[in-house]
C-alpha cells in the first residue's frame, strides 16, 4: 500500500516548477482535477487489480526531478525525414526539423488543443496518468485540418539524457475529417541511466481519418517508462497503433481506444522482446461503443533471462454496439527458466449480434520445425534463433510502411539473430 | 434478505418441471429453525445440536473470528444488494419428510425429451426408475446403497454422522484443501455449516456406483451451508453427483457451500453438479445467492480430478471449482455450462494450479446468456516454477440470446516455467441465422430449433455427465430458456 506521505512527496517534488499556460483557465481546471485524482488514488501498487503483476518498488525507491529545458548532448543518426527531438521531455527546437503550422509543440499550441487535451483519457485515470495531466510541460501537437495529408513520415525522438529526470510529456494528434498521417515515436536514453519517462499520446481521429502511429521503445536498461496512448475514433476512421518494446527496466503501456463512430477500425500490434531483468506490462482496451466497428489486436512476446511480461487485453462491446467484429491474439514464447508471462485477455460483451474472439498461448518453439531446420544442417542454436526471430517478425510484417518495417526487422535481427543476420 | 432459510430442496426434475407449469409450487415442511442472527453463541448452539466433538467447535469458532475480520469480496462481475448476515437464520431442519410421489407420475414433457433424444422406451423406463428411485424411494435406495457400499469398504454418510463415527478421519482432512481463511464465504461456511456429505474410498477400490446427493438431501435437508469432503485413497475411483433445486420464494436466500476433494496417488474423482436453485422471477425478484468454494487437491502422482457443472439456477452464482495439481502427472479437468436468463448473474470458472511435473489440465466452459442475464467466465491457469512440461487447454465460448444480456470472459494465465504449453481461446457470438434457418426449413419450430442448437453448443460438456444427468441437464436448459426466443 502507498502511504499518503509517499504521494505527498511526489507532489512536493514538482512544486515550484513553472508549467506552460499558467493563465489558461481550462488547463488549470484540468490540472487541479488531476491533482485531486492523484491525491485520491496515489501511485498504483500490486493491490490494484490493474497492477497486480507489476511491482513498482524499484521505481518508487528513487527520487526524480523535473528538469527545465535541456540541450541535446548525444548524436542522433542522420535522417531525411522531418524529425522532432525532445530532450528530457522538452522540445529542442535547434535539433528539430519539420516544425510547421500543423506540427508544433504543446507549449505553443494550447489554444489548438483546448477540447482535445484530456478528452480521450479514462474517467478514473491511475496515478501516473493523473500526474501527467497535472504536470504536462511539453509534447508534440499534430493538428490536421480537413482533407490534409501529412507528407512522409514524421519522426519524434524522445531522448532522456539526464539521470534521475522525470518527464510528463503530453502529445496530442488532432486529425480532422479525411486526413492522413504516419508518426513514429522513438524513446531512447543514455545506457545505464535511471530516469522516469511518463508520457501520454492522445489521438483524436475525425471522420475517415487514417493514422498510423508507431511507438518504438529503446530506453536505458535501468529506466522506467510509463506510457499511455489514448485514442478516440469517429466514423470510418482507421487508426493503427504499433507498440514495440525492446528495453527499459519497467515498462508500462496503457493503450486505450474508444470506437465512437460507426465503421471505425482499430488495429493494435504489439511486440515485446524481454531480456535481463526487464518487466514489460501492456494494458490494452478497445471499447466498441457504437455498431459496425471492427478491431484487430495482435500481440507477441519473447522472453529470455529473468524478464517478465504482462498482457491485459480488454474488449468491451457496449449495449447496442451490434455487428461488432473484434479479434485479439496474444502469443508468448518463453526462452528461459526464469522468465514469466502473465496474461489476462478479457471480453466484456453487452450486445448479441457480434463476433468476438480472443486467443492466448504460452509455449515453446515447434519441435517439428526445429527438427526440420536441424535436419538441413543448421545447428540447434541457430535453428532456435531463426524460429524465434520468425515468431517475433510476424508482428513487424504487419507494418505497412516499408522503411519502418525494414528498419525494425534489422533491429529485431540484431536482438535475436546475433551473427546470423545474413540468413534473412 | 430477511426471511429464515427454510430448506426444502427437492432434488427432482419433475418437481421442477411441475413448478414451471404450476406457479408457486412449494412443498410444505414443518421445520425447526433458529432465529436469524450470527454470533459465537449461535455457532455453539449449532455445534451442540450436532453433538460434535470439541475440536469441531474450536474449528468453527476460529473460522468465525477470522470471518469477522475479512472484507466481503467485490471483485466479481456481479451486482447485488449488500447481504445482511444478521438477517439470516443459520440452522434449519425439517421435522417431517415431504410427501412422496408415485412412480408412474413421469412428466409427459420429460418423456417427450427422451423421445426427441432417441432413447428407446425400455431405456427411458430404466432411467426413470433410476432417477425416481433415487429421489422418492429414498429409504430403500439408501439401504441398497449402504449394503453395496459397505461391502466395498466405501464410507458415504452425512458429515455430521462422520464426525461421530470417524472423527479422526474428518479432522485430518477438513480444511486441508480449503482452509478456513481461504475466502470470505469459505470462512463463513466453516463457522456455520450444518451438514453435507463425507465420502471415503479406501485404497484400490473402484466405487461400485455413482454416489449422489439426490436422496440424501431429501432425507436430512442439510441447509444452506453444506460442507462436502471426498477422499480417494491410492488407486481408487469415485464419481459423485450433486443436484440442487429450491422452491420459489420472493426473498433472496444465501447458499454458501464448500466442497473439498483429495485424490491420492493414482486416484480419480469425478464430481458432477447440476445446479438449479431458484433463479428468481423475470424481474429479478427472489432467487438464491450461490457463493460456493470448490477445490480439489491432486495430492498423489497420476491422480485426476474432474469437475463437470451445469449451472442453470441461482440469481447470483459465484463459483470457481479448482484443481491443485500437486502430484506429478496429475490431471485436472473442468467442464461447465452456465446459463443465465431473466436477471440472473453468474461469475464462474476455475483455477488450475500446476505444481507437479507433467501435469495437464483442460477447461471447457460454455456460457449462455439470455434476457437480461450476465454470464462471466473467470479462470486462472498458473504454472509454477517446478511444474515442468505442464499442459493446459482452455476454451470458453459464449452464446448470446437477446440484445440486453452480457457475456464476459476474464481468464488469467501466469506462467513461470518455459516448458509449459498453454492455449486459451474464447469466442462470443449469437445463434447463427443460417443454422436456425436450416432447422426451421426442416420443419422445426423456433423454440425447438434454438434448443437443438444450444444443446449442440453444450455437447462437449454434456457428454462428460453420467447419462441420466445429461438428459436432465438438457431438459433443464430447455425449461430455463423458455420464453428466451422470439
Amino acid at each position: 500500500m502507498i502511504t499518503a506521505n509517499e504521494n505527498q512527496s511526489w507532489v512536493n517534488a514538482h512544486a515550484g516548477v513553472a508549467l506552460p499556460g499558467a493563465d489558461v483557465a481550462w488547463l488549470n481546471e484540468q490540472r487541479a482535477a488531476a491533482l485531486a485524482q492523484f491525491e485520491k488514488v496515489g501511485l498504483p501498487g500490486v493491490r490494484d487489480e490493474d497492477w497486480r503483476y507489476t511491482n513498482l518498488r524499484a521505481l518508487k525507491s528513487n527520487d526524480y526531478a523535473l528538469n527545465s529545458a535541456s540541450v541535446l548532448n548525444v548524436e542522433l543518426a542522420e535522417t531525411t525525414n522531418p524529425r522532432l527531438v525532445f530532450v528530457d521531455g522538452h522540445l529542442d527546437v535547434a535539433a528539430s526539423t519539420g516544425l510547421s503550422d500543423s506540427v508544433t509543440s504543446l507549449k505553443d499550441s494550447l489554444a489548438i488543443v483546448e477540447g482535445a487535451f484530456g478528452s480521450t483519457l479514462p474517467i478514473e485515470p491511475h496515478g501516473f496518468t493523473a500526474l501527467n495531466t497535472a504536470y504536462a510541460h511539453d509534447g508534440y501537437v499534430v493538428n490536421l485540418t480537413p482533407n490534409q495529408v501529412l507528407d512522409g513520415v514524421l519522426e519524434v525522438v524522445f531522448v532522456s539524457q539526464s539521470a534521475n529526470a522525470v518527464s510528463h510529456t503530453r502529445n496530442i494528434i488532432i486529425a480532422q475529417a479525411n486526413t492522413q498521417c504516419t508518426i513514429i515515436e522513438r524513446h531512447i536514453g543514455a545506457q545505464g541511466s535511471v530516469y522516469l519517462n511518463n508520457i501520454i499520446t492522445e489521438i483524436v481521429a475525425g471522420d475517415n481519418a487514417h493514422i498510423d502511429h508507431y511507438k518504438i521503445q529503446q530506453e536505458s536498461d535501468d529506466a522506467f517508462h510509463m506510457g499511455g496512448v489514448f485514442i478516440n475514433q469517429a466514423s470510418n476512421s482507421q487508426v493503427k497503433n504499433h507498440n514495440i518494446a525492446l528495453s527499459g527496466l519497467v515498462t508500462r503501456n496503457d493503450i486505450y481506444c474508444n470506437l465512437l463512430g460507426p465503421g471505425a477500425h482499430m488495429e493494435m500490434n504489439g511486440l515485446v522482446v524481454g531480456k535481463g531483468r526487464q518487466h514489460i506490462d501492456n494494458h490494452t482496451e478497445v471499447n466498441h461503443a457504437v455498431p459496425n466497428c471492427t478491431s484487430d489486436e495482435y500481440y507477441k512476446t519473447v522472453l529470455d533471462d529473468h524478464s517478465r511480461s504482462v498482457f491485459r487485453g480488454r474488449i468491451i462491446v457496449a449495449q447496442d454496439a451490434q455487428l461488432t467484429n473484434a479479434d485479439q491474439q496474444n502469443n508468448n514464447l518463453l526462452l528461459s527458466k526464469n522468465a514469466e508471462a502473465d496474461c489476462k485477455p478479457q471480453l466484456e460483451i453487452y450486445a448479441d449480434d457480434v463476433k468476438c474472439s480472443h486467443g492466448a498461448t504460452v509455449g515453446q518453439l515447434d519441435p517439428t520445425s526445429l527438427f526440420y531446420l536441424k535436419s538441413r544442417g543448421i545447428n540447434a542454436e541457430s535453428a532456435n534463433a531463426l524460429l524465434t526471430f520468425a515468431f517475433a517478425n510476424e508482428v513487424i510484417e504487419r507494418i505497412k510502411v516499408d522503411r519502418v518495417r525494414e528498419e525494425l526487422t534489422q533491429i529485431l535481427a540484431g536482438e535475436l539473430l546475433s551473427g546470423l543476420e545474413e540468413l534473412i | 434478505m430477511s426471511a429464515p432459510l427454510v430448506d426444502e430442496k427437492n432434488k427432482d426434475l419433475k418437481e421442477l418441471v411441475k413448478r414451471e407449469y404450476k406457479e408457486g409450487f412449494v412443498t410444505d415442511i414443518e421445520s425447526d429453525t433458529f432465529e436469524p442472527g450470527l454470533d459465537e453463541d449461535v455457532i455453539r448452539r449449532i455445534s451442540a445440536k450436532k453433538e460434535e466433538p470439541e475440536f469441531m467447535l474450536e474449528y468453527r469458532l476460529k473460522a468465525f473470528r477470522r470471518w469477522l475480520k475479512m472484507p466481503e469480496p467485490d471483485w466479481a462481475h456481479i451486482d447485488y444488494p449488500k447481504i445482511d448476515f444478521q438477517a439470516i437464520a443459520y440452522f434449519s431442519a425439517p421435522k417431517e419428510m415431504p410427501q412422496l410421489d408415485s412412480l408412474d407420475q413421469v412428466d409427459p414433457k420429460l418423456l417427450e425429451t427422451y423421445a426427441k433424444l432417441g432413447i428407446p422406451l425400455e431405456e427411458q423406463k430404466m432411467m426413470n426408475n433410476v432417477a425416481v428411485d433415487a429421489v422418492f424411494d429414498s429409504v430403500s435406495v439408501r439401504t441398497t446403497f449402504r449394503e453395496t457400499l459397505s461391502k466395498a469398504g466405501v464410507i458415504f454418510m452425512p458429515i455430521s454422522e462422520a464426525l461421530q463415527e470417524c472423527p479422526e478421519l474428518v479432522k485430518q482432512y477438513l480444511g486441508s484443501v480449503v482452509p478456513t481463511q481461504d475466502n470470505y464465504y469459505a470462512a463463513l461456511n466453516a463457522a456455520v455449516f450444518s451438514d453435507g456429505s463425507f465420502v471415503y474410498i479406501p485404497k484400490g477400490v473402484r466405487c461400485p456406483m455413482e454416489l449422489s446427493t439426490y436422496f440424501r438431501i431429501n432425507e436430512m435437508n442439510t441447509g444452506q451451508f453444506e460442507r462436502t469432503l471426498i477422499i480417494a485413497e491410492e488407486g481408487s475411483y469415485v464419481s459423485y453427483l450433486e443436484g440442487c433445486t429450491a422452491p420459489q420464494r420472493d426473498e433472496n436466500q444465501l447458499h454458501a457451500a464448500v466442497v473439498e476433494l483429495v485424490a491420492h496417488k493414482d486416484a480419480e474423482i469425478k464430481y458432477s453438479t447440476v445446479q438449479n436453485w431458484y433463479p428468481g422471477d423475470e424481474n429479478g425478484k427472489g432467487g438464491i445467492y450461490n457463493f460456493v468454494t470448490k477445490r480439489g487437491l491432486c495430492k498423489g502422482d497420476n491422480s485426476k480430478i474432474s469437475w463437470t457443472q451445469v449451472e442453470t439456477g441461482s440469481a447470483i452464482t459465484w463459483k470457481y471449482p479448482s484443481c491443485v495439481l500437486q502430484g506429478d502427472n496429475s490431471v485436472g479437468e473442468f467442464y461447465s455450462v452456465a446459463l443465465t436468463h431473466n436477471k440472473q448473474q453468474a461469475d464462474t470458472g476455475t483455477k488450475m494450479i500446476h505444481m507437479g511435473k507433467n501435469t495437464s489440465s483442460t477447461i471447457i466452459s460454455k456460457g449462455i446468456s439470455a434476457g437480461h442475464g450476465h454470464n462471466t467466465y473467470r479462470g486462472l491457469v498458473k504454472i509454477l516454477k517446478g511444474a515442468d512440461n505442464a499442459r493446459n487447454f482452455s476454451q470458453c465460448d459464449s452464446l448470446l440470446m437477446g440484445d440486453r444480456c452480457g457475456a464476459h470472459t476474464f481468464p488469467y494465465m501466469e506462467v513461470q516455467n518455459p516448458s509449459a504449453n498453454l492455449e486459451h481461446e474464447a469466442t462470443t457470438s449469437k445463434i447463427s441465422e443460417d443454422q436456425l434457418f436450416y432447422l426451421k426449413q426442416r420443419g422445426l419450430g423456433e423454440e425447438a430449433a434454438v434448443s437443438m442448437i444450444v444443446n449442440g453448443f453444450c455437447k462437449d460438456v454434456f457428454r462428460e455427465l453420467p447419462m441420466e444427468f445429461a438428459v436432465e441437464a438438457q431438459k433443464l436448459l430447455e425449461v430455463s430458456l423458455e420464453g428466451a426466443v422470439g
